[in-house]
C-alpha cells in the first residue's frame, strides 16, 4: 500500500496515554489534517511519523517501508517546525541547501534544486540573508522549502501557521495548499485551527483523547459529526435534549417540526426515548407567525448575518442559536422549525433527520 | 532626535495642559546633594580601581622614584631590558604561554562534553553536581592544594608537567562546564531536530549546528580558561618549583628580591593577555554569555 499507514500506535508519556491505538492512512498526493485541541496527542502522533518519538507499540508503514524504529535521518519524511526551526547561524541559501549537501551532490545540482525551491516560494531574493533578518511568513516559507528541496515521499507540518498574525495566516495556508497540489506530496498537517483545516485537507482525522474520533473529509465532518465530541468540535452546534413525537421533535414542551415531514411517519426512528438533539444554528427557521414555542434572548451581529440566541419553553429554559439575516431579525416570541437535525446517543449519531427521500436515514443501530 | 521630541511637546502643550509644562525642563537634571553623592562616589570607586594600575605603569617606567614626590624623578626603560635579558624570566614567559594554551584545551576537551549532557539530558544528580564544581571555588584554594599535594607525592606527580596541567586545570572546570552548558541549554531541541530530519546523523547535528550555535559561550568560557591558568599561582608554586615557574610565580621572587621596577614591568607585562583576552570578549561577556551560565537551573 502506498502512502502512508499506521496501524494501532500507542505512546504512554509520564503515566498518561497519549496516543491510544491510534490507526490512519493516507493515500499518496493527499493533504490530511490531524485535528484536535491541546493535548489530544497530534502533535505525539506527528513527532512518531517523523522519527522523533519511539512509539511503545504499532507500525508506520510509507511507501511499503516499514520506517517504526528508523531514526529521523533515515525516514523519508520532512518536517516543518512550529518555530521554523532555521539555523539562524546559516544564510537562507544554506539552510535549504543543508539536507542536499549531505547527500554528496555536486555544487551546480545542489545551487540548481535551491535555486529552483526558492523560486518555488518566492524568496530567491532573500537568498543570502540570515533567519532573523526574514518576516514570519518567509522564515515559514525558508522552513517549508527546506523541507521540500529533499523531495521527501511524505511532509509533516506541526502547527506551521500557529506564529503568524491571523491575515497572513489565510495567505500562507493557501500557498501552502497550493505547493502540496503542485507537487502532489502526501502531507500531515498538523493543527488546532478548524478553520485552516476545513479550508485546505482532503480529509481530516479530528483526534481527542488520543484516539480518532472521525477521519472524513471537510464536508462530511461538518454535515455528519459522528460523535458528540466532532460536533461540539466543529462549527457550531446547539445540543438539547428530545423526544420524537408525530409533530417532530419535542425539545423543551413544545413540538419543533423538522424538515417537511411528519416523524410519526417515519419508520426506524425510537421513540418515547430521550435523544441528544444536534442542531446547526443555520438550520433553524424563525418565524413571527405560528404558534409561538420559543423566545429571543439576545441577538448577536457577526456582520453579513446575526446570531440568535433562542430560548425554548419550557422548565428546563434550553437555549439554541439560530442564524438570521440582517434585516428586520424576528424579536419576542417566535415559532421554530428545523430544516435537518441529528440525533445522538451515548456520544454517538444515530439518524439523520433532513428533507431527503427517506427524510429519515438510520446511520447506524441505537 | 531630542530637538524633534521637543518641538513636539511644544506642538502638544497647550493640548496637553499643564502636565506636559515642565518636560522641557527635565533636559537639565538639577544638581541634587543625592547625585553630587553618586557622582562623588563614582570618583571615588575609579580612582580605587584605576590608581594602583596607574601608580603600577608609573613604576614600570620610572628611574628614580623616591617619597614623596607624586611622579617619578626620573623616567627609565632600563628594567624593560633587565627583564628580557634574564633567561629565568624570559623562560617563565614561556612557560606561561605554553601551560594556558594546554590547559585550556585540556579542560575544553575533558569538561564540554559534560556541559552538552549535563544540559541535554537527565543527568541524576546534575543540579548537586553543578553545585558542587562551584564548591571547589569555595574552599581557601591553598588548602585545597596542600592536600592534592599529598596525593600528587603518592602519583609522582610533584615537580612535573602532567601535574602543574592539572592543578591548573581545576580552577578552569567552573567556566568551562557552566557557562557552555548554559549555552547548550539555550538551544532550541527543534534545531538539532531539523537537522536530523533532513539526513544529518547526532555527531554530525553536534558540529554543524550545537557547537556553531554554543560557540560565543564556548569562546569566553576559553577565554575564562585561560585567564585562570595565566594567572594561577599558588598551585603552580607547590606543584610546579622549582622545574616550572610561570610568570606568575615569578612575581614571589621578583617583588622580594629585586627593586619595585622590575617586579611592575613583569606586573604590566602579565596584565597583557588579560587586557587583551577581555576586550576581544568584551562583547559577549556583556552580552550574557557569562550571566546566563551562572542563571543554570
Amino acid at each position: 500500500m502506498d502512502g502512508l499507514v499506521i496501524e494501532h500506535l500507542n505512546k504512554t508519556l509520564g503515566n498518561r496515554l497519549v496516543v491510544d491505538d491510534l490507526s490512519l492512512r493516507v493515500a499518496p498526493g493527499d493533504l490530511v489534517c490531524l485535528l484536535g485541541p491541546s493535548g489530544c496527542g497530534k502533535t505525539t502522533t506527528l513527532r512518531m511519523i517523523g522519527g522523533f518519538l519511539q512509539s511503545d507499540s504499532g507500525t508506520i508503514t510509507i511507501n511499503g517501508v516499514d520506517v517504526t524504529t528508523l531514526p529521523p535521518e533515515r525516514r523519508p519524511t520532512a518536517m516543518v517546525f512550529q518555530n521554523y526551526a532555521l539555523w539562524p547561524h546559516m544564510t537562507v541559501f544554506k539552510n535549504i541547501a543543508y539536507g542536499l549537501r549531505l547527500r554528496k551532490l555536486g555544487r551546480a545540482v545542489v545551487e540548481e534544486r535551491v535555486a529552483a525551491m526558492l523560486a518555488l516560494v518566492n524568496l530567491t531574493e532573500k537568498r543570502d540573508r540570515h533567519p532573523a533578518e526574514l518576516s514570519g511568513g518567509e522564515q515559514q516559507r525558508v522552513a517549508l522549502a527546506r523541507a521540500l528541496v529533499l523531495e521527501p515521499d511524505l511532509l509533516l507540518l506541526d502547527e506551521p501557521l500557529s506564529n503568524l498574525d491571523a491575515k497572513l495566516r489565510v495567505g500562507v495556508r493557501e500557498e501552502i495548499r497550493e505547493i502540496q497540489q503542485r507537487l502532489q506530496i502526501a502531507t500531515v498537517f498538523v493543527t488546532h485551527d478548524q478553520d485552516e483545516a476545513l479550508t485546505i485537507s482532503d480529509r481530516i482525522a479530528v483526534m481527542s483523547g488520543g484516539r480518532i474520533e472521525q477521519y472524513d473529509d471537510a464536508d462530511g465532518l461538518y454535515r455528519l459529526p459522528q460523535t458528540a465530541f466532532v460536533a461540539g468540535f466543529i462549527g457550531a452546534m446547539s445540543t438539547v435534549a428530545g423526544r420524537v413525537v408525530d409533530a417532530g421533535l419535542l425539545l423543551g414542551t413544545s413540538p419543533v417540526p423538522v424538515a417537511c415531514a411528519a416523524l410519526g411517519e417515519m419508520p426506524g426512528i425510537e421513540r418515547g426515548v430521550e435523544w441528544s438533539v444536534g442542531i446547526r444554528p443555520e438550520d433553524v427557521r424563525v418565524d413571527t407567525g405560528g404558534s409561538p414555542t420559543a423566545t429571543v434572548l439576545k441577538e448577536v451581529p457577526h456582520g453579513h448575518f446575526k446570531e440568535l440566541l433562542l430560548r425554548l419553553d419550557g422548565d428546563d429554559a434550553t437555549v439554541i442559536r439560530a442564524y438570521v439575516g440582517t434585516e428586520h431579525p424576528p424579536t419576542g416570541r417566535v415559532a421554530l422549525s428545523l430544516a435537518r437535525a441529528l440525533l445522538y446517543r451515548d456520544g454517538h449519531l444515530v439518524h439523520e433527520v433532513a428533507p431527503l427521500r427517506p427524510a429519515v436515514t438510520a446511520l447506524a443501530a441505537p | 532626535m531630542s530637538a524633534v521630541r521637543a518641538a513636539v511637546e511644544t506642538a502638544t502643550a497647550p493640548a496637553a495642559g499643564a502636565r506636559s509644562a515642565p518636560a522641557p525642563a527635565r533636559r537639565r537634571r538639577p544638581l541634587t546633594p543625592g547625585r553630587v553623592a553618586v557622582g562623588v562616589g563614582m570618583a571615588v570607586l575609579a580612582v580605587f580601581i584605576f590608581g594602583p594600575l596607574l601608580w603600577l605603569m608609573l613604576w614600570a617606567f620610572a628611574g628614580v622614584w623616591h617619597y614623596p614626590a607624586l611622579v617619578p624623578q626620573s623616567w627609565s626603560l632600563s628594567w624593560w631590558r633587565e627583564i628580557f635579558h634574564y633567561p629565568q624570566l624570559v623562560r617563565s614567559v614561556g612557560l606561561s604561554f605554553t601551560f594556558a594554551p594546554i590547559v585550556t584545551l585540556v579542560s575544553a576537551v575533558v569538561c564540554l562534553p559534560a556541559a552538552y549532557a549535563l544540559a541535554r539530558f537527565p543527568v541524576p544528580g546534575r543540579r548537586t553536581l553543578l553545585v558542587v564544581l562551584f564548591a571547589s571555588n569555595a574552599f581557601p584554594k591553598i588548602g585545597l592544594y596542600i592536600t592534592i599535594a599529598g596525593l600528587f607525592y603518592a602519583l609522582h606527580l610533584m615537580g612535573t608537567f602532567f601535574g602543574v596541567v592539572l592543578i591548573q586545570l581545576l580552577g578552569t572546570v567552573v567556566f568551562m562546564t557552566w557557562i557552555p552548558a548554559a549555552s547548550f541549554a539555550s538551544i532550541p531541541r527543534a534545531l538539532e531536530d531539523a537537522a536530523r530530519d533532513v539526513g544529518a546523523g547526532r555527531l554530525r547535528v553536534f558540529f554543524t549546528v550545537t557547537l556553531p550555535l554554543a560557540a560565543p559561550g564556548i569562546f569566553v568560557a576559553m577565554v575564562l580558561a585561560f585567564l585562570a591558568s595565566f594567572d594561577e599561582a599558588q598551585g603552580t608554586f607547590l606543584v610546579g618549583v622549582p622545574n616550572y615557574v610561570t610568570m606568575p610565580v615569578q612575581m614571589y621572587s621578583l617583588v622580594s628580591d629585586y627593586p619595585p621596577q622590575a617586579a611592575a614591568v613583569f606586573a604590566v607585562l602579565l596584565s597583557i593577555p588579560s587586557v587583551a583576552l577581555m576586550l576581544l570578549v568584551r562583547k559577549h561577556v556583556l552580552g550574557g554569555a557569562l550571566a546566563r551560565g551562572f542563571e543554570l537551573r
